[in-house]
């Protein structure tokens, strides 16, 4: 009962507009009562102001993926129509997920699951406001720990489990072994630290072989910690997630950045915008212009998909500081249950059958000419497939060796930590660090001390409350 | 920007395309200059060409076989077979890029009906009829051509449509696309009606015609250049509008064709560069066709008034 | 016009002569604005109302995403505003681009138009005007598309013809014209030129019929060269189009957003962030959409330009 007066006044000071909405998730975890129910506490004692979009129409199973998913993979919507269910392209401009938040605070959803979760990028933010549940409760026995365990870890918050991973994306490093072969370079295997991998880039561009020796995707999450993490995984603030830019292991990445830039694409520094065309980088790498890159493994495999001959691409592990740690960075593009979606038996159906459907992975391997998609070579994460490939590989997998090495580099990658500021957290400290890089800031320390103070203060000005916590 | 902005008001009375003719043939130029009327050609020409050339190039990338899609030589090493094979994989295997097609047709048609009847009704009023506060109404429209609406208004364009449940309904853009159309719709007809003469309204009055029936009945005819012009420039504009469509849409089946194009992950999966420049090609061609159908009654229209304001 | 109105009025008031002022004035209204309405409708419903209720917003903390309900907070925003040195940043962006635009949207169109009126052979008229028109017909975003296309590095013909036939750059050194602080704005004016070709030449070439020939011939006989019957004649006749274009582009320079989320998005370090993506961005992009700050920046913009434009007029005003 006294439990219950607090929950009721945990409801007025929401309602009052006394406290927002993480101080009633705070208040809400403090009573003990599981995230989504805080959540739909929260959501109901709030003011609406938005309408409902669209509403669920009851009985017809939806879900949604982000539009390059559904454009790399045909699978996702035959399966959706093998399981009966209709597969919409998610409305996620620039990773945005505004849209399932302001339903959810509707108290309605439009689809069931919305298959495109970064965990690191976008679950806190969903799960914080309601709009998505647990897996666990809807899942068959042994499902969960069937998952290989890092990209559960990765996929849960609070102890609960909430983004169903899909796609494995680790990043590695990649090249060009026609270019390599012409630059005397060995096309077997990467170079095993920085400093080799620094001087066969300037082999490259000193041969002649191509214009350019080496070249990355200066966002973060696919360059900065990559490489921080081949030193040191240790670098997120234990409180806020965020990423620690002045961490002796971020400068030292940004120094061995720094030594690439000469070797480097020109437009480096400026990637496109995220949804309006290709970024340099992987246009370069598809001009076949550059030795060797480094990225998540689909981008190699997609932009070598359409050189004269794709079996030059060459892949293995990041290199690392002398006495660095040799980590690399990986996530998994999971599905998250959406809290008001109506069918969570026929969302749990579908992403049971496309995890384990070959021809979704036989295509993102190898590519499917009818369908006029390449080889993404996203990788699943089922641990009982990869046993089931070990003891009979079906073709595609025996013929692509690098899937195993890829997937089993699993054990050296870490996801990076989660923050409730998404792709802005990034976008903020981006601006700052690559001062570094372009000239403009002479000192490497300072400009991730400003890079940090950046995100720290964007982080304050969205997240952190002014209400004083209550224990 | 530049059709959906403003047709600026300057001195002097519109000419028709006879009497241009006839002051042309009337007049003979020194013939003896035969270097100036090379160089006069010369000068146009480069900027015709600079306006065609970009526009081949892309037809000649929709052409290219995909591996050539990633190099930038202008001729490729190999055509994709068959030629139009691009065209084809964009019809057939995009049906979400022939559903957005469609939003924009619709929306552009809606948006073509109600401007120009906005405009035809308010250019008559503003013109032809005793309208009180003409002076006030005209120059809240002149004022509303120097306030950046686009931009400052979005936020408040947003809630509107948020309020009235018109969030990711495409047919819905009718509104805010018809609103930035209204000013200079109405300054078009407004100077369309002006060079109509008062006489003939007049006449037709006497005759016991009410206002509505002199509008459809005689005064229509003698417009129809002129709502050819208004037909095209709110058509134009609602067939490209990018920002308030990205805005106030979501879903990707509600999503315009500009909108599409714009955001389009370009490169990534079947999306690749020569089936982009196709869809591109097909993007651009309807309003083409529109112009090339309406050309003759378009600048016959623009010199009847339509660009006096 | 105004005798025409005059006459409208006059029989309207013969028609009904011995009502009372306030039923005259009242008929009027009824008989009329119903011709107005639609148009009425759009302009307050969507152009009016959303200006204020973005003026409204301007002065609460609203978030769009938070879900509270806004808070006023009276001039907070605007002072944010003033002391936000990203918006100014983005401020001197825009003009440093106005600047570069406005001239050659004018000039260019100016050149053609006179070169235009003086072609006598009907056919290459005809296809002088439609070629230069063809533009104004692609939609917006394709036009940016494309030029973003031409202006890539590893696809676009421009640096090919630069770099691989005409040898001027190498590879590494190559313009970036999209990327590099001190092209991106003339890349951007040069796709706007092109874009608004066709249709500024059309003013322009108006303006140029509605000059008597007579003129010309009179100048002729008294010996003038083309060049001093330019600066004399057409330059002077032309010059209200010009001064009203000024205004006008002015105008839409300023506001600018479209080109610049297309070929730059929401990268805050680029020149392509200029107030009004930022505002943009505020109210639409990440975080948790401070529609109420975005709003407030809004206004500040569209005061300022609004003073500029009025300081233009009064400068240009006719002094005849």
């Amino acid at each position: 009962m006294a439990e219950n007066t607090q929950v009721r006044q945990l409801f007025q000071d929401a309602l009052s507009g006394k406290i927002d909405r993480r101080e009633v998730f705070k208040r809400g975890v403090a009573l003990g009562l599981s995230g989504s129910v805080v959540g739909m506490l929260a959501l109901s004692a709030m003011p609406t102001g938005l309408r409902r979009a669209m509403a669920a129409e009851e009985g017809k199973p939806v879900g949604n993926a982000q539009p390059w998913m559904l454009n790399l993979h045909p699978s996702f919507r035959r399966v959706g129509d093998a399981v009966g269910i209709e597969i919409e392209e998610a409305p996620t401009t620039n990773f945005s997920f505004d849209r399932f938040i302001a339903e959810a605070n509707e108290q309605t959803s439009t689809w069931d699951f919305y298959a495109g979760v970064t965990p690191f990028l976008e679950m806190i933010s969903l799960v914080e406001t309601g709009t998505i549940e647990p897996w666990s409760p809807h899942l068959p026995a042994g499902l969960q720990e069937d998952l290989a365990p890092a990209t559960v870890e990765e996929g849960s918050y609070n102890g609960e489990f909430y983004v169903w991973p899909l796609l494995l994306d680790i990043n590695v490093m990649m090249w060009n072994s026609g270019i390599l072969q012409k630059a005397g370079l060995d096309t077997t295997t990467a170079p095993a630290t920085w400093d080799d991998q620094i001087a066969a880039a300037q082999q490259v561009v000193d041969s002649g072989a191509a214009p350019y020796g080496i070249v990355f995707d200066v966002r973060d999450w696919r360059s900065l910690i990559p490489v921080t993490h081949s030193i040191s995984t240790d670098v997120y603030d234990p409180e806020t997630g965020l990423f620690q830019y002045t961490s002796e292991a971020a400068v030292q990445a940004l120094e061995i950045l720094k030594r690439m830039m000469p070797l480097t694409i020109p437009d480096v520094l400026n990637p496109t915008p995220v949804n309006t065309t290709v970024s340099p980088d992987e246009q370069a790498f598809a001009a076949e212009q550059v030795g060797y890159y480094f990225k998540y493994q689909n981008a190699g495999f997609q932009f070598s998909a359409n050189w004269p001959d794709p079996s030059l691409i060459g892949l293995g592990a990041l290199p690392k500081t002398p006495d660095g740690v040799g980590g690399t960075v990986f996530w998994d593009t999971g599905a998250v249950l959406l809290t008001h979606g109506a069918n969570k038996a026929k969302a749990v159906e579908y992403m049971q059958t496309i995890s384990a459907d070959e021809q979704m992975w036989r295509d993102s391997i190898t590519g499917n000419p009818d369908e006029g998609t390449v080889p993404v070579g996203q990788l699943p994460v089922l641990q009982s497939l990869w046993a089931q490939w070990e003891t009979s590989p079906p073709d595609f997998i025996a013929a692509n060796p690098w899937t195993k090495s890829v997937f089993e580099s699993l054990g050296n990658a870490s996801a990076i930590a989660p923050t409730p500021l998404a792709v802005l957290q990034f976008d903020t400290a981006r601006t700052e660090w690559i001062k570094y890089l372009s000239g403009e800031e002479p000192d490497a320390r300072v400009a991730m001390q400003k890079a940090q103070d950046a995100a720290r203060a964007v982080y304050d000005q969205n997240v952190t409350t002014t209400a004083t916590p209550t224990a | 920007m530049a059709t959906s902005n403003v047709a600026p008001s300057f001195q002097g009375s519109p000419v028709s395309q006879r009497s241009v003719r006839e002051i042309a043939d009337a007049w003979q130029p020194r013939r003896s200059i035969r270097w100036g009327l090379i160089a006069r050609h010369s000068i146009l020409m480069l900027f015709s060409l600079s306006v065609l050339l970009p526009l081949a190039w892309v037809v000649i990338r929709s052409l290219v076989s995909l591996p050539d899609g990633t190099q930038n030589e202008i001729l490729p090493q190999n055509w994709v077979s068959p030629l139009f094979e691009h065209y084809q994989w964009v019809l057939e295997k995009r049906p979400d890029v022939r559903a957005n097609f469609w939003n924009s047709v619709l929306v552009a048609c809606l948006t073509v009906v109600a401007s120009t009847i906005t405009a035809v009704l308010g250019g008559y009023a503003l013109v032809h009829l005793p309208t009180p506060f003409k002076g006030v109404i005209s120059a809240a429209l002149v004022a509303s051509l120097f306030f950046p609406t686009r931009v400052t208004a979005i936020t408040g364009i947003f809630e509107i449509q948020d309020r009235l449940g018109f969030i990711n309904k495409t047919w819905a853009l009718v509104f805010p696309y018809t609103a930035l159309n209204v000013a200079i719709c109405i300054f078009i007809m407004r100077g369309v009606f002006q060079g109509v003469s008062s006489e003939i309204l007049q006449a037709a009055h006497v005759d016991g015609a009410s206002s509505l029936r002199t509008l459809i009945g005689i005064v229509l005819p003698i417009i129809k250049n002129g709502v050819v012009v208004v037909i095209i420039v709110s058509f134009v504009a609602a067939w490209g509008e990018f920002l308030l469509a990205l805005t106030l849409m979501n879903d990707a089946d509600q999503r315009t064709l500009p909108v599409f194009i714009g955001t389009v992950t370009g490169g990534v999966g079947g999306l690749l560069w020569p089936r982009i420049a196709a869809l591109y090609i097909m993007a651009i061609l309807p309003g083409l066709v529109v112009f090339a159908v309406a050309q003759r009654w378009y600048t016959k229209g623009l010199q009847e008034g339509a660009l006096k304001a | 016009m105004a005798t025409v109105q005059a006459t409208a009025t006059r029989a309207t008031l013969d028609a009904r002569p011995t009502r009372p002022a306030w039923v005259r004035s009242l008929w009027s209204f009824a008989r009329t604005y119903p011709y107005l309405l639609p148009a009425i409708v759009f302009f307050v419903g969507w152009q009016v109302l959303p200006i204020v209720s973005a003026a409204r917003l301007s002065f609460t903390d609203d978030r769009f995403l938070d879900q509270l309900s806004a808070n006023f907070i009276g001039l907070d925003n605007y002072r944010r505003v003033i002391r936000d040195e990203l918006f100014w940043r983005g401020v001197l962006r825009a003009f440093t681009f106005t600047c570069i635009f406005v001239p050659g949207m004018i000039l260019i169109p100016m050149l053609i138009a006179v070169l235009l009126d003086r072609v006598e052979n009907g056919f290459l008229s005809t296809f002088y005007r439609i070629v230069l028109l063809i533009p104004s017909m692609i939609p917006a975003p394709l036009i940016i598309i494309l030029w973003v296309w031409l202006y890539n590095n590893y696809i676009g013909p421009i640096n090919f013809i630069l770099v691989d036939v005409l040898g001027i750059y190498d590879i590494r050194s190559q313009p970036q014209w999209l990327v590099d602080p001190k092209l991106t704005f003339l890349s951007i004016a040069v796709m706007e030129w092109w874009w608004g070709l066709g249709y500024h030449t059309m003013f322009f070439l108006a303006g140029l019929a509605a000059i008597p020939k007579d003129l010309f011939a009179a100048a002729r006989i008294d010996g003038a060269s083309e060049w001093r019957m330019f600066w004399s004649i057409t330059w002077f006749r032309l010059l209200p189009i010009i001064l009203v274009l000024m205004v006008v582009r002015f105008g839409s320079a300023m506001a600018v957003i479209d080109e610049y989320i297309i070929a730059g998005g929401f990268d805050r370090s680029r020149s392509t962030y200029t107030w009004t993506v930022y505002m943009y961005d505020t109210a639409f992009g990440g975080g948790d959409q401070f529609r109420g700050y975005a709003a407030a920046i809004g206004w500040v913009g569209a005061l300022m330009m609004l003073i500029v434009v009025c300081f233009m007029f009064w400068l240009f005003r006719s002094r005849d």
